[in-house]
This record gives structure tokens, C-alpha cells and sequence, in this order.
């Protein structure tokens, strides 16, 4: 097989291992795929069917083909096992899609679509400290992409932000923090992060003893007023307007800011031109182009 | 073996022919769901041996940057899309495009779409004239652009655009017309008369989805064109009416609209279509021509046919009284 082959994208059978619950509305699936499990970079992402292919797969009867709701969902990975030919993703139930994406137990047979889109290079990282921020569904492939970015050298704290504890997508445990900001030393963290010894600042909303108090920014905003030898920059992937906020706040303080964008699909290949977000030159397409952009390449609406 | 079993054994031949290209099926990935073919060949094993031939993204003389997002709604059973033809104009298509289409073994068709017919002339020469390009398919129906639909709704003004691209145009052209108007078929007959040398019967059609919570349509553009398996049976229909007219004309007709298994494929074959186009279920699977010609084969297995052309209109309708 050629070079080409084995990056992919694949188009292809994955089978369900397993599924279940992470927080709340949330759920981690596990999928075996070999093809798609050993080349996953992350925070490159899936498409993947809401339907389950029928026991028995015959082949083009009517029963295999998904009619309702028909296109794919765009997921990102949260774990990547190669060596077991599997990965997890986590998502949040949003709408019928994801509803009915709960209905898949092992042993079920889903077609998935993958990897697709850019990943981050840790050579694309040029400061020793990255600072990833985010939420909600942009959670788990910012986990994924942290330890990628340790494994590869880089110091890394994320900063997570929630309106209420039970809407991260981790079990939290109480750590200490190696760069503590805001007098807090003790804070809670997510859990696959503090394995790693990874700093986490989670901000919430509402008021909860160990957390931060308020939006994301203000945990970011202390992080930003530290001294980085090697320099410092931010990674942020959430939900739009999260983005759009840590975006602003990276161009008022002159730091440099990666965004893993979000976009209604077609394709997911690049192919219909469906999934473009405004850039300073032009229409881009987040499914191939993106989902990662430089912050000052996007025209924030 | 028993020449009875043989015969029941042999594998139904899916081969046709359509102004003059041979294609091992009779499938045709529609244009704008498969972009200039080099995108979605990057996905592995692509097999294009299931694709009859690959209708390329609809080109226009000057680059159009088009529609703002979001450009796609889902909705029952199928999808709005609201592209405006986004495209990076026939002469950057050609430089960059076409040369990687000889690694791909099936026939390729430009398709093309302009707001004047002097734009259809220049960019149907231009594409037609590559050596990669079998035919010219006019995109007189698009839903998405100003008056995109305008020569697909008036008789007069798509023979004079037929006839204008005609004259010009070194290779066969297809006229691929508005579904859901009502007089489809003079339109048809309109466009015959005209010289088209085929007809495809449809495209998607109009429609709106409103995001209820900001009082707005959902997508950018407003309004989107409806395709999917929601739109089967309107297509079906549409290829009924137009199939009426081309027949007794000989003109090929292209069935499009909805089509996601063998099953539908050979409901538009029955309808009159001698090839069927495949847009919208790609989105559900990049190998989805493989599956479909699959069914179309088991399909003809069933009805005892050898060839898959042998079925083309042979639709029995029903005693009404
Ligand atoms: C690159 C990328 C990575 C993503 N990674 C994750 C992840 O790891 N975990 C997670 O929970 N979610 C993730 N999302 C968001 C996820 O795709 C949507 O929440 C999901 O598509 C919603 O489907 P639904 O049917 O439940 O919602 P509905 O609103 O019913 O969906 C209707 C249509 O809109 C599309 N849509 C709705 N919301 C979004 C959205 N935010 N982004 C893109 N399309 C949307 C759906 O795909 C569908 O076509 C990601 C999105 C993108 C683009
Ligand atoms: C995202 C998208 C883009 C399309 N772009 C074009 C186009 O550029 N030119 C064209 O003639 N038809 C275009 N179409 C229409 C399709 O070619 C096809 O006629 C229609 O989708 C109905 O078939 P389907 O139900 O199999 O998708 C587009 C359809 C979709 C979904
Ligand atoms: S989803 Fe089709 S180009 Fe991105």
C-alpha cells in the first residue's frame, strides 16, 4: 500500500466497542478501526452515519442506506489507541443526530469517514508553552491534542470553561497546580489531564468550591499575565462564540492564537463547498482547509 | 451445469453508452456533489470502475465567490444547499483541474452556468475543447443563483440558448432542466428542437428552513435547493413527463433526483432514464456508486435481464378510468 493509502481519509466500516455516559448529556464511544485508529492526528476529526447498518449488511438493499436523518456528524477524537486499532470520541447530545447516535451499542456496525481535515504539528507550535482553551464539545480533542503536545516537549496548561461542573465531559479530581494563578493552588482537574500532569483551570459559570468563577476568560486572561520563557500561545476550540471570545482577547494582548473551527457539513471532503467560514481571503472550507485557522485569518461576524 | 442455471447465473451486464462515451454503469455522480473529482479521489480506494462518469462542479466564466454560510440545512430526508455556485472560474478550473482528471479512469462532463448566454457560449467552448471533457452539461436550473432558473422556465429562451452553445460547442451538450415547473415537458421539447443531444430531469428544488428561535432562515442565502431521498418521487415524476417527450424524439434522458440505492435506480430507468445521476448519497458514502450498481445488478437478476438497458422505459402504467 502507498503512503497516501495509509493516511486516508477512509471511507469505511468502523464497528461500536463500546458507549457511555460522560457527563451529562454527553457520551464516549468507542469504535473499532484499524485504517482510521493509525493515523488520527488530532485535533483532525470524523464524519460518522446516526444509523447503524443492518445486522445482516445487504449490500445496496434499501434498509442499509441512511435516509433520516441522512448526513454524517463531524466528531473529534478524544483517545487514539493504534496499537488496539481503536478510538474514542466524545459527544454532546445536541439535536436528532446525536439523539440517535445514543442508540448504538457494541457490536453495532456504523460508517464512518475519516480522518479528515488539518491537524496541529507540534512543530507548528513554535512557543515552549501552549495555553488550550476551550469548552464543551472542543474539550475531548483538546485533551487529545495536549498530550500529543507533551509527548512532543511543549509545556502545556488548558483552561476548560463550563456553565456547570456536570457539563464537562471528564470526572474532575482536586490537583495542584504547577503555575498557580489567581492565589488558587488547589483547583479541580479533569481527570485524563492530571494522569498526564497537566496544569487544568476549569472555569464555571455558577459558584463551585475548587473551580474558577466566571467565564473562561478570566482564568486565560491571569495565565496571559505570567512570564513563559520560550514564549507563549493559545489553541482554543469550543463552541463559536467561546472561540470568537478567546480570539479577540489573544489580539488585545498580542498573542499568537490557533482556532479549531466549527461548520455545518455536506461532504466533509471538500468536494461541495458547503462548509466555508469567512477568512481575510475569502471563503475557506473548514472540512480541508481548516478545521484549524490562525485567529487573524478569520472575519468574525 | 444446466444452460438453465447458467443463464439464471450470468452476471447482468450494467455497460451502456450515452452520446457516445462507454460507461460501465450507468451511474452519473452529479454535479457539485463530487466536486472536480481530485477531492473525493483522495479518499482511499475510490473505485471509479462503478461510475458510468463524473458531471464536474459547475464552472462560470469569472471566478463567483458565493453564497454566505451556512450553506447547508438538513432537513426530512434530505438537504438544502445554498453554494451559489462558488467556483474559481472555467480558466483556473482548466489550468489547475482538468489535467489530473486522466488519472481517473471513467468519462468526465463539464458542467456550466452563467447569467448570460454569451457566458454559457464562452465557458462551454472553453471546457469543451479539453481533451478530458465528453460532453457539456448546462446548468439552466440553478436554484441558488438570481435568475439562475430563468432559461429553464421559458421555452423560448432555453432553445435560444441551446441553439447559441450549439453552434459553438465542439462536443454534446446536455440540457439539465428546472424540476417542478409545469409545463417541463414543452420546455423539453423546446430544447430538442434546439439541438440539445441529451436532457437531464432535475435539479433540486426551492425551499426554506427557518431557525424558529432567531426569526431568520437557517441559511445565509435564504433560500436552498432540496435534494435527497425527500425528493425521489417528485423526480421520478419529472423524468415520466420529460421521458414522454424525448422518446418520441430519441433523445437520451439523464434520471436525477433522490437516488440512493439500485432500487431507485432502477425506478428512474423504468421512468425512462437511460443513465442516473447520484448526488446527495455520496455525502453518505464516497463508495455509494459501488453499492448501487450492486443492487442495480441483483435487481436485474430478479427480473431476469441481462442488460441493464433492456429496462430503460419500459414502465407499464397503470388503467385509470
Ligand atoms: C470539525 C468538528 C468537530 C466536532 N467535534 C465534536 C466533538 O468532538 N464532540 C461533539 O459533541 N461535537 C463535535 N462537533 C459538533 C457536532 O458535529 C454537532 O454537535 C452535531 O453535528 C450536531 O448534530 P445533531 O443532529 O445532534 O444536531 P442538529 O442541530 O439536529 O443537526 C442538524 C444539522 O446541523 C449540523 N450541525 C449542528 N450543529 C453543528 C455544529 N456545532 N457543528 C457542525 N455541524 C453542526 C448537523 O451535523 C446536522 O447536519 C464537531 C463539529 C465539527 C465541525
Ligand atoms: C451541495 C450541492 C451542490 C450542487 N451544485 C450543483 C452545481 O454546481 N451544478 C448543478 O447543476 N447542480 C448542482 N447540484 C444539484 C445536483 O447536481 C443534483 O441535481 C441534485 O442534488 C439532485 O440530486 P440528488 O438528490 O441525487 O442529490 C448540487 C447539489 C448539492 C447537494
Ligand atoms: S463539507 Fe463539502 S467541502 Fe467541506
Amino acid at each position: 500500500m502507498s503512503e497516501r493509502k495509509r493516511t486516508g481519509p477512509f471511507d469505511i466500516i468502523a464497528t461500536v466497542v463500546a458507549q457511555e455516559p460522560a457527563g451529562s448529556a454527553a457520551y464516549r464511544l468507542t469504535l473499532d478501526c484499524p485504517e482510521i485508529a493509525r493515523c488520527a492526528k488530532p485535533p483532525q476529526f470524523f464524519t460518522i452515519s446516526c444509523h447503524a447498518l443492518s445486522q445482516i449488511h445487504a449490500g445496496a438493499d434499501a434498509d442499509s442506506v441512511p435516509l433520516d436523518p441522512i448526513l454524517r456528524r463531524p466528531l473529534g477524537f478524544y483517545r487514539v489507541r493504534p496499537d488496539k486499532g481503536e478510538f474514542d470520541t466524545i459527544y454532546q447530545v445536541v439535536g436528532r443526530g446525536t439523539g440517535m447516535l445514543t442508540l448504538l451499542k457494541p457490536g453495532d456496525r456504523v460508517r464512518v469517514l475519516g480522518p479528515l481535515g488539518k491537524n496541529i504539528n507540534p512543530k507548528d507550535i513554535r512557543s515552549r508553552t501552549a495555553l488550550l482553551v476551550g469548552g464543551g464539545a472542543g474539550l475531548p480533542p483538546l485533551c487529545y491534542l495536549s498530550e500529543a503536545l507533551q509527548d512532543a516537549g511543549k509545556e502545556i496548561i488548558v483552561i476548560a470553561g463550563a456553565r456547570y461542573r456536570e457539563l464537562l465531559i471528564a470526572p474532575t479530581v482536586s490537583r495542584r497546580l504547577k503555575r498557580p494563578v489567581g492565589g488558587r493552588k488547589d483547583v479541580q482537574s479533569l481527570e485524563p489531564l492530571a494522569q498526564r500532569d497537566i496544569d487544568c483551570a476549569i472555569a464555571l459559570e455558577r459558584h463551585e468550591e475548587g473551580f474558577f468563577e466566571g467565564l473562561i476568560t478570566a482564568p486565560l486572561e491571569e495565565y496571559l499575565e505570567l512570564d513563559y520563557e520560550g514564549g507563549v500561545e493559545i489553541v482554543a476550540c469550543g463552541p463559536p462564540p467561546m472561540v470568537r471570545v478567546i480570539a479577540k482577547l489573544a489580539e488585545k494582548k498580542s498573542v499568537k492564537c490557533t482556532v479549531v473551527m466549527e461548520s455545518r457539513m455536506g461532504c466533509a471532503i471538500g468536494a461541495c463547498q458547503t462548509c466555508v467560514i469567512k477568512t481575510t481571503s475569502g471563503y475557506r472550507r473548514v472540512c480541508v482547509e481548516g478545521p484549524v485557522f490562525d485567529a487573524k485569518d478569520i472575519v468574525w461576524e | 451445469m444446466t444452460p438453465e442455471q447458467n443463464d439464471t447465473n450470468a452476471e447482468p451486464s450494467l455497460e451502456t453508452e450515452l452520446l457516445g462515451m462507454k460507461m460501465r454503469t450507468p451511474l452519473i455522480m452529479a454535479s457539485g456533489t463530487f466536486g472536480y473529482a481530485f477531492e473525493i479521489a483522495r479518499v482511499a480506494d475510490l473505485d471509479f470502475s462503478h461510475i458510468g462518469a463524473v458531471i464536474l462542479k459547475s464552472v462560470t466564466l469569472e471566478p463567483r465567490q458565493g453564497n454566505p454560510p451556512p450553506r447547508v440545512a438538513e432537513t426530512p430526508a434530505g438537504m438544502l444547499n445554498s453554494v451559489g455556485l462558488q467556483n474559481p472560474g472555467v480558466d483556473y478550473v482548466i489550468r489547475h483541474y482538468l489535467g489530473m482528471l486522466e488519472n481517473f479512469d471513467t468519462n468526465f462532463i463539464a458542467s456550466v452556468a452563467g447569467h448570460t448566454v454569451h457566458e454559457y457560449v464562452e465557458c462551454s467552448v472553453k471546457m469543451a475543447s479539453h481533451e478530458s471533457i465528453r460532453a457539456v452539461e448546462l446548468n439552466m436550473s440553478c436554484p441558488n443563483v438570481r435568475d439562475g432558473r430563468r432559461f429553464a422556465s421559458d421555452p423560448a429562451g432555453a432553445a435560444a440558448l441551446i441553439r447559441a452553445v450549439k453552434e459553438r460547442c465542439p462536443k454534446p451538450i446536455i440540457a439539465k432542466l428546472a424540476p417542478g415547473t409545469e409545463d417541463v415537458g414543452e420546455i423539453a421539447g423546446a430544447c430538442i428542437d434546439a439541438g440539445a443531444d441529451a436532457l437531464s430531469a432535475g435539479n433540486t428544488y426551492v425551499g426554506m428552513v427557518i431557525d424558529t428561535r432567531r426569526r431568520r432562515p437557517l441559511l445565509g442565502g435564504n433560500t436552498g435547493g432540496l435534494s435527497g431521498p425527500a425528493i425521489r418521487p417528485l423526480a421520478v415524476h419529472n423524468v415520466c413527463l420529460v421521458h414522454q417527450v424525448a422518446s418520441q424524439k430519441n433523445i437520451p434522458v439523464i434520471g436525477c433526483g433522490g437516488v440512493m440505492t439500485g432500487n431507485d435506480a432502477a425506478e428512474m430507468m423504468l421512468a425512462g432514464a437511460c443513465a442516473v445521476q447520484v448526488g446527495t448519497a455520496v455525502f453518505t458514502n464516497v463508495h455509494i456508486a459501488a453499492d448501487i450498481s450492486a443492487g442495480l445488478r441483483k435487481y436485474l437478476v430478479a427480473q431476469k435481464e441481462n442488460e441493464v438497458s433492456a429496462i430503460v422505459g419500459t414502465l407499464q402504467q397503470n388503467e385509470t378510468s
